[in-house]
């Protein structure tokens, strides 16, 4: 067994590591979330979409949550977004419980969520608006993180007139500008092709390195769980539940090509088919 | 046809059927098949035009009444497409996010949609008398329906993504309509308005036929009844001019005022 087993889903009331010696920045938990639960109704009858989910993530750490579709992954970021509320249990950042959306915890989305009549920038700078910073002080944020995610040139075009990945680049700026606690991700590459993906997937971890983000990404691509997560919880579906909780121990940067990688990727492919 | 298309400059293609068109009618009327009372000769209309326009009041009937008229009309279809807007945008805008409003508004509304406008020009005299509130009351009526359905039909299709992205950043809920909910319905808001306008200016020509003393509809109604038919084609022309050019006005307006216009519509 190469990926180290954390917690099983069985031990549910285990104290979550508050001081975890594996983690790669250390620290506390940024992120709690203890028995949570989650029933949808369909026409009169009620059917559990996520079931006694606990787990926590320290601050700095890149948490993947591997899981076929329908397994309730994004439901269960759209809980930590706050977009849902949960049946059962309790939902903390930073120990307050999640009430309603917040910059705190900012997500990006699958989907194209870009408002088509702003450029770049004035997308980006969204978030920074409404609050009481001055003008010059926000163009400065913002043409940071143009830079920050390659799109300086690009500042004044509008969503519709550039790429599926430079899309994406702004999506992630207009979050990261707003420093939230956590990074929601949910499948933010999936509709890209696989060269940009690889692009993005880069551009991502060096983000994450440079600005100490904390990030939960939700994916069903196996490689892409191995490549970027610290930590990858498997979830089951029918209902929705975490499996195991798996440490990543590859160095790195990593590489897709790696025996080490792609033993690892083999066996993880092996726990997903469960 | 396609090879004929091409050759024409595409400048050109708005006027072919108006330029045919008084080119028809002014060999219909050099060959003298139709009498003048029913169809004037095109120069007559010309020369009917000329002096409503730019004649000096007094030196002939009709003489210079254009701006008079202009203004009046210009007056009650302002007043009653505001009104329209001011009821239909919010009111729509209201029923296409929120369910309650739609099932409290959207039968009762749709219902009143389907009378005529015309079967309320006796009621509208009966309650507001002869003059500009009938005219303001019809316009009103009329606009508000395009403004309302278009304004409730863009709200409802906004992508709800984008209200969560908006949460999620932080923004208030009254900034999340204004810079959010607004311009992504704006294109239907605007095709809402744009035919709101259009038909302010049929109703106001309903109204003013009522025999109100001014206004370019009572002009038509007036050269009608003492037989200047030359004046009521020159109505006509003038209220599709103005129409048109209150659209474009409209546009440029919207334009200027919306960065979602400028960039999306």
């Amino acid at each position: 067994m190469l990926l180290q087993e954390r917690k099983t889903n069985g031990m549910t009331n285990a104290q979550p590591p508050l001081h975890d010696a594996n983690g790669p920045h250390g620290g506390r938990s940024v992120l709690e979330v203890k028995d949570l639960g989650r029933v949808f109704h369909w026409n009169g009858s009620a059917k559990p979409v996520l079931e006694g989910i606990t787990f926590d993530v320290t601050r700095g750490e890149l948490v993947c949550l591997l899981g076929r579709s329908g397994c309730g992954k994004t439901t269960l970021l759209k809980l930590l977004a706050g977009f849902l509320s949960p049946t059962t249990g309790e939902l903390l950042v930073d120990g307050d419980p999640i009430k309603r959306p917040g910059p705190d915890r900012c997500m990006v989305f699958q989907e194209d969520a870009l408002f088509a009549w702003l450029t770049v920038e004035e997308n980006i700078a969204f978030g920074l608006n409404g609050r009481k910073s001055g003008k010059a002080a926000i163009h400065q944020e913002v043409d940071r993180y143009l830079a920050l995610v390659g799109l300086r040139d690009f500042r004044g075009y509008l969503p519709g007139e550039i790429s599926g990945g430079m899309k994406q680049r702004v999506a992630l700026a207009r979050v990261l500008i707003l420093k939230p606690k956590v990074l929601l991700m949910d499948e933010p590459f999936g509709a890209l092709d696989s060269q940009t993906r690889e692009e993005m997937q880069d551009l991502l971890l060096q983000l994450w390195k440079e600005l100490s983000i904390t990030i939960v990404f939700v994916t069903h691509d196996v490689e892409e769980a191995l490549l970027l997560a610290d930590r990858i919880l498997v979830m089951d579906r029918n209902p929705g539940r975490i499996r195991s909780d798996l440490r990543v121990p590859l160095s790195r940067p990593r590489a897709r090509d790696e025996d080490e990688f792609l033993s690892m990727s083999r066996e993880l492919r092996a726990v997903l088919r469960l | 046809m396609r090879d004929v298309a091409r050759k024409i400059p595409s400048g050109l293609l708005p006027w072919i059927i108006p330029l045919g068109g008084i080119g028809a009618w002014l060999a219909v009327s050099q060959t003298g098949l139709v009498p003048t009372y029913l169809l004037p000769h095109p120069m007559e209309v010309a020369n009917a035009g000329y002096y409503y326009v730019f004649g000096t009041p007094g030196t002939a009937p009709y003489a210079g009444r254009f701006a008079g008229d202009l203004s009046a009309s210009l007056i009650r279809v302002g007043c009653g497409f505001l009104i329209a807007v001011l009821l239909g945008l919010p009111l729509g805008v209201l029923s296409g996010r929120l369910p309650a409003v739609q099932r409290l508004l959207g039968a009762s509304i749709n219902g009143l949609r389907a009378v005529p406008g015309i079967s309320w020009l006796p009621l509208a005299m009966v309650w507001f008398g002869i003059g500009t509130r009938t005219t303001l009351f019809l316009v009103a009526l009329a606009a508000f329906f395009p403004i309302y359905l278009n304004a409730a039909a863009g709200a409802r299709q906004v992508d709800p993504l984008l209200l969560q992205a908006g949460a999620m950043l932080g923004v208030s809920r009254s900034r999340l309509v204004l810079s959010i909910l607004l311009p992504a319905s704006m294109s239907h808001i605007l095709t809402g308005l744009r035919l709101g306008l259009g038909i302010s200016w049929a109703y106001l020509v309903l109204g003013e036929l009522s025999g109100v003393p001014n206004g370019l509809g009572a002009v038509i109604m007036d050269a009608r009844m003492v037989g200047r038919i030359d004046l009521v084609v020159v109505g006509i022309i003038l209220i599709a001019a103005i129409g048109r050019l209150s659209d474009q006005l409209l546009k440029a307006f919207m334009r200027c005022c919306f960065k979602s216009v400028r960039r999306m519509a």
